[in-house]
């Protein structure tokens, strides 16, 4: 329960971060300005008046806009990230703004079907791609993301590119920041993942293994959680009989009875003889509260957040944050975010999607979201809901390192106006050093101006600094 | 000899191993695929392609049959290893590292096997994946590059421009930090090793499906005499828990996919077809017994196909288990009687020391000679 000390203590910050968000920030110009002339930026540097970019900006927001380094500095990194944790007290009218007017995010099932594929799709990526880059409730939209690889949905597979729609609203980011039971729960009787992983066809006397085991594998337990084989074919039995509605209600989930298995089944240690619904129940409640989760959970999320060898003792901090809260998901996180552990963590290479939304914040461009920049995600390997299988995107670095052309391309698409729908300042070509200087935070070193100085001023110029290597981690 | 050039593809998602090199002998095939069973030879307009009197080919694999014909294309059945998972992605991280069980390397087989490579290649395009992701098989091999498509390896800049940014890019990245500073240097090699060569740069000319593309484009870096030694190559989707289908459907669709994109490849090579030993290979076969959906779930032994101008073919290598009750594994899975590193050390260039196996596979000893390649 939230105390009356509390309570003053969060309002007070709500109302200091509100002004502070209020003041006009200084200006991506502003910023360029105070790297004024070399020897000034060695000096501005080594006195350390421009704040270096908080780790919790780069991991847990999609890097810094304008004037967002400046406000965590005034705030404290902690009070920033506790407010990020309550997203429903953070005004968000850009983004809400922006995703305001695409119909088809409103739309249930199977009203959703009157849409072509293709315009159901660009929506759901163009409203992904809007709120990662202008939503004020970042670490919101972080958690979508690791959700979305948590439950991935492919889009390619039969009608899973209407339902992601409903999946995304309904389960990814109604829960997103909720309670992890919650979240599985909805995600277990979500059309699309009954679709996805063949939960429709599994019914009584011919059962389909697909979703019963992914459940535990990578939902839940882990690899490494205990169940064996024949815990799978038996949660198969189990959860027989929930379909996806073909026809008229397209879409629409409902639960068959004929195609139920209604012997006793015994799954872990659980036997399960109490009818459908409440059986579904048990089991997850089972899995939710089954120390392997709470650790599989917390190793996920230190290998998103903190690091891909995540460090033992925080995966049993968060693991241990995890069951306290019976799945609180912002208890869980919130154990991470304030540990030394993430404070302290390596560097760690972006994924595509955040390299490119980070370059996109960073430099204030503007974005409609549209095909033309969803087509350069796709050019660097992630296009969202793109990955087939149930796995989700990695969240290593070695997949993705060899792919580095493809991201220098995008720079050079963004700062050659190539990308449609999508602008960035043309002048920051105009002196590649000050752009460099300015992204970084911090005065160049020698080999590094002449790298920018080999690249002259122009829009390529541009892409050079955008491409700097220290811009591919956060 | 000169070592052959190894093209690995991944039929990521569990290929149904009986339904596509069908056991039509086998009395309890028919059995346990009331529904997907394919019809023996001659018994339907569609169905099996007779091999050797025991197996048929899929129809769907049709293209392929000239390269059986002509004693360049083998296929081994029911492999695998002992315990494997009936998880996709740990079957996967256990193939691709080469080792299975727990302290598995975090490298792939096929880069410390690149490692070995006696003559130093200096070549950017020594190893090239071509995938969203660079695959574990040739994670740890520092020269290798992951596309999609060869125009990606070009910087979107024109000519003298190009070159200038590539300088630039080359400073910042000879100063950062590994690993993005030697990612960044590699990523450069290969954009200027393609430089020049149109003929392997151009975007392919060829139709059909993304996999016979970017076996294409293979093709085509083997004739640019680019210094490629390996590639890497996916074709995924056999997941087929729903609704795989027969003589036709969803996985006869995929295995022409496959077949024609490998008699494409060959084709295309000519002669270099000689120098090219190409190995499909899954994580698993599935269940024999198909279940309700018309679909099979997560089995145990799966086929590897080998292929190529020099690969001793014509016949489906490794011993039968049987599908009779007594004979089936785990929840109904077909046995493995070959392990998948048999398979693979088989395609390794001969003569390597047994220290140098077990780098490639560690904790390993040869059980089944195979003779998939001339001694």
């Amino acid at each position: 329960m939230q105390d009356r000390r509390t309570f003053l203590q969060r309002a007070g910050l709500a109302a200091a971060s509100a002004a502070a968000a209020c003041r006009r920030g200084p200006s991506f110009q502003a910023l360029l300005d105070r790297f004024g002339t070399s020897p000034a930026l060695d000096e501005a540097g080594a006195a350390g008046s421009v704040p270096p970019i908080p780790r919790s900006l780069s991991r847990l927001a999609y890097g810094p806009r304008t004037g967002d380094v400046e406000r965590v500095a005034a705030v404290g990194e902690s009070a920033w990230i506790e407010e990020q944790l309550s997203p429903a007290a953070i005004s968000d009218l850009a983004a809400r703004w922006r995703v305001r007017s695409i119909e088809t995010l409103q739309l249930d099932l199977p009203d959703l079907f009157d849409y072509a594929r293709p315009t159901v799709l660009d929506d759901l990526r163009r409203a992904t791609i809007l709120r990662a880059v202008y939503s004020q409730r970042q670490l919101f939209e972080r958690m979508v993301e690791f959700w979305t690889d948590h439950f991935n949905i492919f889009v390619g597979k039969a009608d899973c590119a209407w339902l992601k729609v409903v999946d995304d609203r309904e389960v990814i980011r109604r829960h997103a920041l909720g309670n992890f039971r919650d979240l599985l729960r909805a995600s277990a009787t979500s059309p699309a993942m009954l679709v996805y992983l063949d939960g429709e066809a599994n019914a009584a006397g011919r059962p389909n293994e697909n979703y019963a085991r992914e459940v535990m594998e990578l939902h839940t337990l882990g690899v490494d959680g205990g169940y064996t084989q024949r815990d799978v074919m038996e949660l198969a039995r189990a959860l027989t009989g929930w379909r996806v509605r073909s026809a008229f209600w397209r879409g629409r989930v409902f639960f068959e009875k004929i195609r139920h298995d209604p012997g006793i089944k015994q799954v872990l240690d659980l036997r399960l003889d109490s009818g459908p619904q409440r059986d579904l129940e048990e089991i997850l409640d089972r899995l939710c509260s089954h120390p392997a989760t709470a650790r599989h959970l917390a190793a996920r999320l230190v290998r998103r957040f903190v690091s891909e060898n995540p460090p033992e003792s925080l995966v049993a901090r968060v693991a241990a944050a995890f069951s306290a809260s019976r799945g609180g998901i912002r208890q869980t996180l919130s154990a991470l975010a304030h540990s030394e552990e993430f404070r302290q963590s390596p560097p760690k290479l972006r994924r595509p999607f955040d390299f490119a939304i980070a370059t996109l914040r960073a430099v204030g461009a503007s974005t409609d979201g549209g095909r033309a920049m969803q087509d350069e995600l796709e050019r660097m390997g992630q296009l969202p809901f793109g990955w087939p299988t149930p796995d989700g995107f990695p969240d290593t670095a070695a997949p993705w390192k060899a792919r580095l052309l493809s991201r220098w391309n995008f720079a050079l698409d963004l700062s050659g106006g190539r990308i449609a729908g999508t602008r960035m300042d043309s002048e920051l070509g105009r002196d590649p050093a000050r752009l460099a200087s300015a992204l970084l935070r911090r005065p160049l070193e020698a080999a590094e101006r002449r790298a920018l100085a080999l690249a002259g001023s122009g829009p390529e110029a541009a892409a050079v600094a955008l491409c700097h290597p220290q811009l591919q981690v956060c | 000899m000169t070592r052959p050039i190894l093209v690995v593809v991944s039929l990521r998602g569990g290929v149904d191993a009986l339904n596509a090199v069908v056991p039509y002998r086998d009395v309890d095939y028919y059995r346990l695929r009331p529904t997907l069973a394919i019809p023996p030879p001659g018994k339907a307009r569609r169905a099996a392609i007779d091999l050797n009197g025991f197996y048929g080919l899929h129809p769907s694999l049709a293209p392929i049959v000239p390269l059986w014909e002509r004693r360049e294309l083998a296929v081994v059945h029911a492999v695998g290893w002992p315990g494997v998972s009936h998880s996709h992605f740990e079957a996967w991280e256990e193939i691709e590292a080469g080792a299975v069980g727990a302290n598995r390397p975090p490298s792939g087989w096929l880069a410390r096997a690149l490692a070995l490579s006696p003559e130093e290649n200096a070549s950017a395009l020594r190893a090239v994946a071509f995938a969203d992701t660079m695959p574990i098989l040739l994670s740890g091999s520092p020269g290798a590059t992951a596309v999609r498509s060869l125009d990606e390896l070009r910087l979107a800049a024109d000519g003298p421009r190009r070159r200038s940014l590539a300088a630039s890019l080359r400073l910042l990245y000879g100063h950062a930090a590994p690993p993005v500073g030697a990612a960044g240097i590699a990523a450069l090699d290969a954009a200027a090793a393609i430089e020049g060569r149109a003929g392997a740069a151009s975007s392919s000319s060829r139709a059909g499906s993304a996999f016979a593309r970017q076996l294409g484009m293979i093709a085509r870096l083997i004739q640019a005499g680019v210094g490629l030694e390996t590639a890497a190559v996916e074709l995924g989707g056999w997941d087929f828990h729903f609704g795989a289908g027969s003589t036709e459907g969803p996985m006869a669709r995929l295995l022409a996919e496959f077949a024609e994109g490998v008699a494409a490849f060959a084709n295309d090579l000519g002669p270099d077809w000689n120098r090219v030993v190409l190995v499909a290979i899954s994580e698993f076969g599935r269940r024999a017994q198909e279940n309700g959906s018309g679909g099979t779930d997560h089995g145990q032994g799966g086929l590897i196909v080998v292929a190529g101008g020099g690969v001793r073919g014509g016949r489906v290598a490794g011993e039968w288990p049987g599908l009779s009750a007594e004979r089936l594994a785990g929840p109904g899975d077909l046995a493995i009687t070959t392990d998948f590193r048999d398979v693979l050390l088989e395609v390794l260039p001969h003569g390597l020391s047994s220290a140098e196996r077990e780098r490639v596979f560690p904790r390993y000893q040869k059980k089944r000679e195979l003779g998939l390649l001339p001694a």
